[in-house]
């Protein structure tokens, strides 16, 4: 079977030229964890995810590896300086934020073993993208592949 | 000591001019950084033996296990008790104790790094300190660069402080047989010095941009250090096992203890104290953990440079290297231990200081005749501290804590640029030999 027969062909997407705030109120209306950017002619460049939003929320230096700070319960925190800490991003372009995960995307005609592999080391959802135009054609998430094997 | 080569090097080459090349090579490759040190010395100490300079009995002979131990020993305590926070701890509660203020914060930051730095590696230490230091830069909404290389400076200096501060020392002490207190009594003074001194045109270079808002003071002034600290229990043993270790090496006279026994012993007994409740997987996790924590690249470079350097002595390198030495300075003790402090500083600057020192330990102690004696070299000991320490301020590339801070600094989006350091720190490098080109002086000669 091919991802292509299991895939979402309807996905959310944001593009490169919208702003932190819009691709964020995308994410919470939708529920989604991650949005594929694409630019103006639909091709793929990466994507936007909740560690863009944790990046805005948490200090840069909590942010240098894994280990250079593993507890903040001494930084006072409130949801209203959360929030403004959000506000002064919004206005920033998706484009600052996209990031290439580290799979290379999927192709409609790869099997499906190949996307479970890539799901088990790269997360719960992957881009699924045009090998020749790079063009966004789908998403594959775990939800796809479970209902697949319902 | 030739004795020690074997006895057929490979096609009846010169054994000298083996291990000259081999170690002429290695080091060349090092410089150009094109290959990983550790793979280097290992290779270069391998194809030693293979050409038959040394056997493999003599090459292990050369391999200093007391340095090899107490850095190992070192690295498990303290990856074990950063666990507790207590580091972040410390950082927190020093920028609240000025204030918060942007010159006593960078101020305090840096003094803690110089005491952590002369009782723990260099590198470990700015890995603990500079991640908080980012942290309140960016509450206080200061540019970090000032306190970044502050830090660096810092552990480098205060590094210089004690025969465990620094890999240099640790090599001089181990492989001299100096005590751990000779290197308090004799360093620490010059060095507390060296700090004030250098505090003084940092501050002039840095007191105007350092401002910043009652408001973004209020923040780091909410921190609540305690929260720092994660492990109550782990932090209460550690600091048990800290006080224990450091009162085995300033006992190491009266105990007869080298310091690679106190420093495993403590690793050993933290280890313990850490594991003794958990059950038997849980124990096998946490160790291996914490032997992770090491960092065996260093250890694996260090071994194979021990052999490299064991090459030159026993194939008389070494010894024709130190009769040069003396002929350039016509054997006058003076002349030869500013000799070895400048020059030492100047190099450290600008190539790797532990094949350095490692490379000038036999020849300086090839010169005991010259100089009357192990007693007279003493002054050379500390030249050849104090130069190999404080050089690695000179530019970017002198010391590994520069370039772990660099990498972090650019990680922060701070970059911290090879000549813009350089126009801040090679001057401040210098003063700091001056100053300790006139202790040695008074002290000593």
């Amino acid at each position: 079977m091919k991802i292509g027969e299991i895939m979402n062909r309807a996905p959310v997407s944001v593009r490169m030229d919208q702003t932190f705030g819009e691709a964020f109120r995308v994410l919470v209306e939708t529920g989604h964890k991650f949005l594929p950017v694409v630019d103006a002619e639909g091709v793929y460049h990466g994507n936007f995810d909740l560690k863009d939003v944790w990046g805005v929320l948490l200090p840069k230096a909590a942010r240098l590896d894994r280990k250079s700070i593993e507890n903040l319960a001494f930084v006072p925190s409130s949801l209203e300086k959360m929030k403004d800490k959000l506000a002064d991003a919004s206005g920033d372009l998706v484009e600052k934020y996209v990031t290439r995960s580290d799979a290379p995307p999927l192709a409609p005609e790869s099997p499906v073993i190949q996307g479970i592999l890539m799901l088990d080391e790269c997360g719960e959802t992957l881009a699924v993208v045009d090998a020749n135009t790079h063009k966004l054609v789908g998403i594959l998430s775990a939800t796809d592949v479970l209902n697949a094997l319902r | 000591m030739h004795g020690e080569s074997a006895s057929h090097v490979l096609l009846g080459w010169n054994a000298a001019w083996v291990a000259s090349l081999l170690f002429a090579g290695v080091y060349a490759l090092i410089i150009a950084e094109k290959l990983n040190r550790a793979i280097l010395a290992l290779l270069g100490a391998a194809m030693l033996i293979l050409c038959g300079v040394l056997t493999q009995e003599a090459a292990f002979r050369g391999i200093d296990f007391n340095t090899i131990g107490l850095l190992m020993g070192m690295m498990l305590i303290v990856g074990i008790t950063a666990k507790s926070g207590v580091f972040q701890y410390l950082a927190i509660w020093s920028a609240k104790k000025v204030q918060a203020k942007p010159m006593g914060v960078l101020f305090m930051l840096a003094m803690v790094t110089a005491f952590l730095s002369s009782l723990l590696d260099n590198v470990t230490t700015v890995l603990l300190v500079v991640p908080v230091t980012l942290l309140i830069t960016e509450e206080l909404k200061v540019r970090p660069y000032p306190f970044l290389i502050a830090e660096v400076l810092c552990s480098n200096i205060g590094g210089t402080a004690t025969l465990i501060g620094d890999p240099p020392n640790i090599m001089i002490g181990s492989l001299v047989g100096i005590p751990f207190n000779d290197f308090i009594y004799n360093l620490t003074p010059v060095v507390l010095v060296v700090l004030g001194v250098s505090c003084v045109p940092y501050y002039f270079m840095y007191r105007k941009e350092l401002v910043t808002t009652d408001e973004a003071r209020e923040r780091v002034m909410a921190f609540n250090e305690s929260e720092a600290i994660k492990d109550h229990r782990l932090l209460q043993q550690a600091l048990i096992v800290l006080a224990l270790v450091l009162a085995g090496f300033f006992t190491s006279r009266l105990t007869h203890l080298e310091p690679a026994t106190v420093a495993m012993g403590g690793a050993a007994l933290l280890l313990l104290l850490d594991n003794f409740t958990r059950s038997a997987e849980e124990q096998g996790e946490q160790v291996q953990k914490a032997f992770a924590e090491v960092e065996w690249v260093t250890l694996m470079f260090f071994v194979g440079l021990f052999i490299l350097v064991h090459g030159l002595e026993t194939s008389g390198v070494i010894r024709s290297m130190a009769e040069r030495l003396l002929e350039a300075t016509k054997g006058d003790r003076t002349t030869t231990v500013l000799a070895v402090l400048w020059g030492s500083a100047i190099l450290s600057a600008f190539i790797d200081n532990i094949p350095f020192v490692a490379t000038m330990i036999p020849l300086i102690k090839s010169m005991a005749p010259t100089f009357g004696g192990e007693q007279g070299l003493m002054p050379l000991w500390w030249a050849l501290s104090l130069g190999a320490c404080l050089g690695g301020n000179g530019t970017l590339i002198g010391a590994s804590a520069n370039l772990v801070v660099a990498g972090l600094a650019e990680r922060a989006g701070q970059p911290i640029r090879f000549v813009t350091y350089m126009k801040t720190c090679f001057g401040l490098m210098l003063l700091s030999i001056v100053v300790c080109h006139v202790y040695i002086y008074w002290r000593y000669l």
